[in-house]
């Protein structure tokens, strides 16, 4: 049951009637109860992993808490952490481990294939976080079972994240019995600015995509670094959409889940870029890889800092799959990293001594940034090696890469998409991003619900009729894959 | 403490009475377009439906079967009155409720026509790229899914959401372009070629007929094809038969030209299978088979593509069929 389906409108009002109606001791039970059956819509064998997962994690936090002994704490949250490793490994590896695994799962079951349940990597990133925070009593063992279990399958969540830790939900839990009326209206505000972004930019820029990156011999050099850069929003436009979507679900029950972006594509450098984009899986990633891997390599100084930040790098692209491609993705990123963190101190030096270079730094930084990230992307939205011929395609050497094909050819047809709905896409963008901006800004925000009801109405009301009338085939979301 | 409890309670009233207001007009709107797609937009389901219960007193001879029946089999080219039933990617289960449904409204039927093809036995609609299409059957008959997660499908309650959103948006500039040219305004052009006794004559083009688009077709069908639906198919079959044979009503089952290119592509082993269950059928029921699979006569102009026929195919093969039919 997707997001964007109509079944899920109806499982949603049932669930919030139910939800609201309830005692408030009983909406945890209610809300799990309601998580458990959201997920089942996916994967009915799924639900019962989840349902083992969440079990031996409460079992295995329990057991630590009950310990004094520092070693057996210790070995206990490694072979708890370690576990939930292999399950990721095995589920999402299970391509490149084929042959002598499903060997042996042909064997024991005939006709079995493993295929990795829906939100995996979300779930798994959690569990492991708390583990992790347990041990480390950053945050208290659950007692109640409930807790703990909609801590992991919190619905809004658990299909494209965001990962929220394990402290910040339980600090909210008390938002579940007493939701607050007016974050119930932020987040059907939220929910409708997330469909407009999927619905109305991402799944119309998805057309330009699809096109340009199945078959990039077909498209001239400035056809493809048009597709690459629609790509890159295309990518934020759909998964910043969804990420509105669950917080906006979170809010309607009472829990708000962690931001994951901020403007991104404003970003002055690629260390910045990372602290805006996916925040919630690049923050887990720095506070339970990076940071232990720092402090064990900082002996090695500079070539320890360097691989720590490419490690975790890599990490941060092969938690989207076993690919060669992410793996890429997450290498290029490293290597732009490392180049940005060891040469931010000389480069601050320089447009020190020259201040008239610093506003010629705050446009060309964010540009640069954006184009360094746009490339990377690339990896991401193709295989390895299509990547090399789309790139080797956008630049502009000589015919022989475009045998047949003018280099500076703008054909709209061929990209799928009219020169109209291009400049009414630009728009959106520009909008989008004026939102965000604005939201996060007190006084716009405050500008915006002080403007007459019938002018939000008007906007919220024709929101939805320009998100009805742009709805095409269901495109799903991208991290919904992950 | 008790004052917050109250300010708290009060404001929850004043959202959910706001949230009520705001949902009002989209309510509304939502009942118009119901409304309007009940009253102005029709389907070929409604189109067979209304016109079937026009003819209802006077239809002798039904036909029913797959999308191949529905375009290859013009009706009123048949002697008597005969009405085609047959749908797109009807499969046997829900020819045999279909035909439950109209057979005590049709008082004189004397025959069924029943197309049998490659798929009949091993296709069911549910499942597959088509399973939209049981929602029709839903609302314009009333044939209600058999799997328990269809029946939560918000398509089972709204004509609205039978629709995709697409073809609202092209409702919507039709429209438009109607009102500014002052013609009238038919939001669904696809049906404009269905006759009064259900046929749709499909557009006469010179059809692909190559090797390669036949490949296509067949892996399209291959891919809804399943060997664990061979004996609920036949069981709905035999079903079908024991019904209007008891009733008297003859029976004839037909299979319809497709091109040779097709022919030669067909699962061997799933086509050897439905000719030995015809032979058993045949035997068993004492009906008549007709098989004609290939007809060398028919060549590009006779098919709309490699396994349908065009209008011009259709009413040769009709007239072929009926000479069958009324040989003693």
């Amino acid at each position: 049951m997707s997001f964007l389906s109509a079944e899920f409108g109806i499982f949603l009002a049932l669930g919030l009637l139910i939800f609201y109606l309830s005692p408030s001791q009983w909406r945890p039970r209610v809300l799990l109860g309601w998580s458990y059956a959201f997920y089942a819509s996916w994967s009915p064998a799924g639900t019962v992993l989840l349902l083992f997962i969440t079990l031996s994690v409460y079992l295995t936090a329990r057991w630590i808490q009950g310990r004094s002994a520092e070693s057996a704490k210790f070995a206990v949250t490694t072979a708890g952490v370690a576990s939930l490793l292999v399950v990721l490994i095995v589920f999402k590896f299970n391509a490149w481990l084929s042959s002598p695994f499903q060997a042996l799962l042909g064997d024991i079951a005939p006709g079995i294939r493993v295929i990795a349940p829906l939100g995996l990597s979300y779930y798994l990133f959690k569990a492991m976080g708390y583990l992790l925070d347990v041990y480390w009593e950053k945050v208290a063992v659950q007692r109640s079972f409930v807790s703990l279990a909609l801590y992991i399958s919190f619905f809004p969540q658990i299909v494209s994240g965001p990962i929220q830790r394990a402290g910040d939900f339980f600090d909210r839990f008390d938002g579940l019995k007493r939701p607050d009326s007016a974050e119930f209206v932020v987040g059907l505000r939220r929910i409708l600015f997330g469909f407009a972004k999927k619905v109305v930019i991402a799944d119309r820029l998805a057309v330009l995509v699809a096109n340009t990156h199945s078959n990039p011999s077909r498209f001239s050099s400035v056809e493809l670094l048009l597709g690459a850069y629609c790509y890159s929003f295309q990518l934020y436009a759909d998964f910043s959409g969804v990420t509105d979507i669950a917080i906006g679900l979170g809010l309607l029950f009472g829990v708000r889940g962690p931001e994951n972006f901020n403007l991104p594509y404003f970003a002055r450098n690629v260390q910045e870029f990372w602290r805006r984009w996916h925040m919630s899986l690049t923050s887990w990633l720095s506070d339970y890889l990076f940071l232990p891997l720092r402090m064990s390599l900082r002996r090695l100084g500079t070539f320890g800092l360097a691989l720590a930040i490419l490690v975790n790098m890599l990490a941060v692209g092969l938690w989207h799959g076993p690919t060669w491609a992410y793996a890429a993705f997450g290498a290029i990123n490293g290597i732009f990293m490392i180049v940005s963190v060891l040469t931010l101190k000389r480069r601050n030096a320089v447009f020190q001594t020259h201040p008239w270079l610093a506003s010629v730094r705050r446009w060309t930084g964010p540009l640069v940034t954006f184009h360094l990230m746009v490339f990377a992307q690339i990896f991401f939205s193709v295989s390895l090696g299509s990547a090399f011929t789309y790139v080797g395609r956008i630049v502009p050497f000589p015919a022989v890469l475009h045998a047949g094909v003018p280099m500076l050819r703008l054909s709209w047809p061929l990209l799928g998409i009219s020169v109209w709905t291009f400049a009414a896409l630009c728009a959106g963008l520009v909008t989008m991003e004026a939102i965000h901006w604005g939201s996060q800004h007190a006084c716009w925000r405050a500008r915006f619900m002080s403007a007459p009801r019938y002018v939000r109405w008007g906007l919220y009301y024709a929101s939805i009729l320009i998100i009805l009338l742009s709805v095409r085939t269901t495109v799903s979301f991208i991290y919904a894959q992950f | 403490m008790h004052s917050s409890k109250c300010i708290r309670k009060d404001t929850n009233v004043r959202v959910l009475v706001r949230l009520c207001a705001f949902c009002v007009p989209i309510f509304v709107a939502l009942a118009l377009a119901e409304v309007w797609t009940v009253k102005a937009v029709r389907s070929s389901y409604s189109i067979k439906r209304q016109s079937l219960e026009a003819l209802a007193g006077q239809v002798d001879v039904l036909v029913i079967g797959s999308s191949r029946a529905y375009v290859g089999i013009a009706a009123k080219h048949l002697s008597g009155v005969a009405f085609n039933l047959a749908g797109t990617s009807q499969s046997v289960d829900y020819d045999y409720r279909l035909l439950n449904r109209v057979l005590p409204e049709l008082p004189k039927l004397k025959r069924v026509i029943i197309e049998v093809q490659d798929l009949s036995l091993f296709y069911q609609l549910h499942e597959g790229s088509e399973a939209w299409r049981q929602y029709f059957y839903e609302q314009e008959w009333g044939i209600s899914p058999l799997e328990l997660k269809d029946w939560l499908d918000v398509r089972m309650f709204s004509r609205v959401a039978l629709r995709t959103f697409g073809f609202y948006r092209s409702a919507l500039l039709a429209a438009i372009r109607s009102y500014a040219r002052g013609t009238p305004f038919v939001p669904d052009s696809s049906i404009h070629d269905i006759d009064e006794r259900g046929w749709w004559a499909l557009s006469e083009v010179k059809a692909d007929l190559s090797p390669a688009a036949a490949a296509g077709a067949l892996a399209r069908h291959v891919s809804l094809m399943k060997r664990s639906y061979e004996a609920a198919n036949l069981a709905y079959l035999t079903g079908m038969l024991s019904a209007l044979r008891q009733r008297n009503i003859d029976v004839v089952l037909v299979t319809l030209p497709v091109s040779t290119s097709y022919s030669r592509g067909m699962n061997e082993e799933y086509w050897s299978r439905t000719q030995e269950a015809m032979k058993r059928i045949t035997t068993e029921f004492g009906v008549r088979y007709f098989c004609f699979l290939t007809v060398p006569e028919f060549g590009a102009e006779e098919f709309y593509d490699t396994d349908h026929l065009s209008a011009r195919g259709a009413v040769r093969f009709t007239e072929v069929l009926r000479s069958e039919l009324e040989r003693p």
